[in-house]
């Protein structure tokens, strides 16, 4: 498997905060970093630079994403879809 | 009005470019991969080209009207050596770091302004060759640097699994792009102002379609995976 770059991996996290907030109205952070295929500890990282930028907040013993977090997401998947349409990655 | 058209085509072509160097610059800025920064200096030297084609046009009759055409020349080729760079560089497991990127960008700006110097400094009795004549090499380097990008695109296309549909624009835009400098080289060789005007056209169009690729991807909701 190819190595992933630094957006890739925010990618997945966001998108795993996402579909577990759309399920169980919080993401479990265990379940997040197993869904994004991270290292517990490199997740945890992560996880707090997010909540830094405002991305993610934390609900109870979860997170849920912000509006930002999801315009945030938004813009990463249409920055993708562009880039595969013009056939960069 | 074959005048008007070119200069309103012109000046399409610079806009039009100005914003796509735009929006791949965005594009560059969330992904931070080097390798993209190819396209936005590319695009913005294609629209350096198209303002200089305007220039061109306007001041034709001018002894300095060579000096612009060299500019044209020099810039046009150079952006699509950039754009030809991003996509080789797309595929690479050899990494390219800004600094190298940045190396490149600056011996390619050097590379305009020697010519320049050379064009303003060269001694009257040794002539330079016409601008005119090694126009058609200028113009055959672009058809293969276009050339290039479109077997890119096309082995991709026979290689990619799902939506294939979503990868067809680009080519066919590269194409248009690709059809546009064979126009401008016809121009070159038989002076044929339809060919030029219809050149101009055909980069406008694919611009556009670039453009186009870029707003259908804008509108979107965040989906699974």
């Amino acid at each position: 498997m190819a190595r992933r770059s630094k957006v890739e991996i925010y990618q997945a996290i966001l998108l795993a905060i996402h579909l577990e907030g759309n399920q169980f109205q919080k993401a479990s952070p265990t379940r997040v970093a197993h869904q994004a295929n991270l290292p517990y500890d490199r997740f945890q990282k992560i996880l707090e630079h997010l909540i830094k930028k405002g991305l993610v907040i934390q609900k109870d013993d979860g997170f849920i994403m912000t509006k930002k977090g999801i315009s945030c997401l938004e813009e990463i998947q249409r920055n993708n879809d562009f880039l595969k349409r013009m056939g960069l990655v | 009005m074959l005048f008007e058209a070119q200069i309103i085509l012109a000046v399409l072509s610079s806009i039009l470019a100005v914003a796509l160097s735009y929006l791949f610059f965005k594009t560059y800025r969330l992904q931070h991969s080097a390798f993209l920064l190819g396209l936005p200096v590319g695009f913005l030297f294609l629209a350096i080209s198209s303002i200089f084609t305007c220039l061109f046009l306007v001041y034709g009759s001018l002894a300095i009207s060579s000096t612009f055409f060299w500019i044209r020349l020099l810039t046009r080729t150079i952006g699509f050596a950039f754009i030809v760079f991003s996509y080789a560089f797309s595929n690479s497991t050899i990494g390219m770091t800004r600094n190298a990127f940045v190396g490149i960008l600056l011996a390619s700006i050097a590379s305009v302004l020697l010519v320049l110097v050379a064009i303003f400094l060269t001694p009257p009795n040794l002539e330079l060759p016409s601008v005119y004549v090694v126009d058609e090499y200028f113009r055959i380097t672009n058809m293969f640097f276009l050339g290039y990008i479109i077997y890119f695109l096309i082995h991709k296309l026979e290689t990619a699994t799902g939506e294939v549909s979503k990868l067809v624009s680009a080519p066919i835009a590269f194409a248009i792009l690709w059809i546009s400098q064979f126009s401008t080289f016809i121009w070159g060789v038989d002076g044929s102002l339809t060919a030029f005007v219809a050149g101009q056209a055909m980069q406008v169009i694919a611009y556009a379609m670039f453009l186009r690729i870029y707003l259908l991807t804008s509108k979107r909701q965040v989906q699974d995976g």
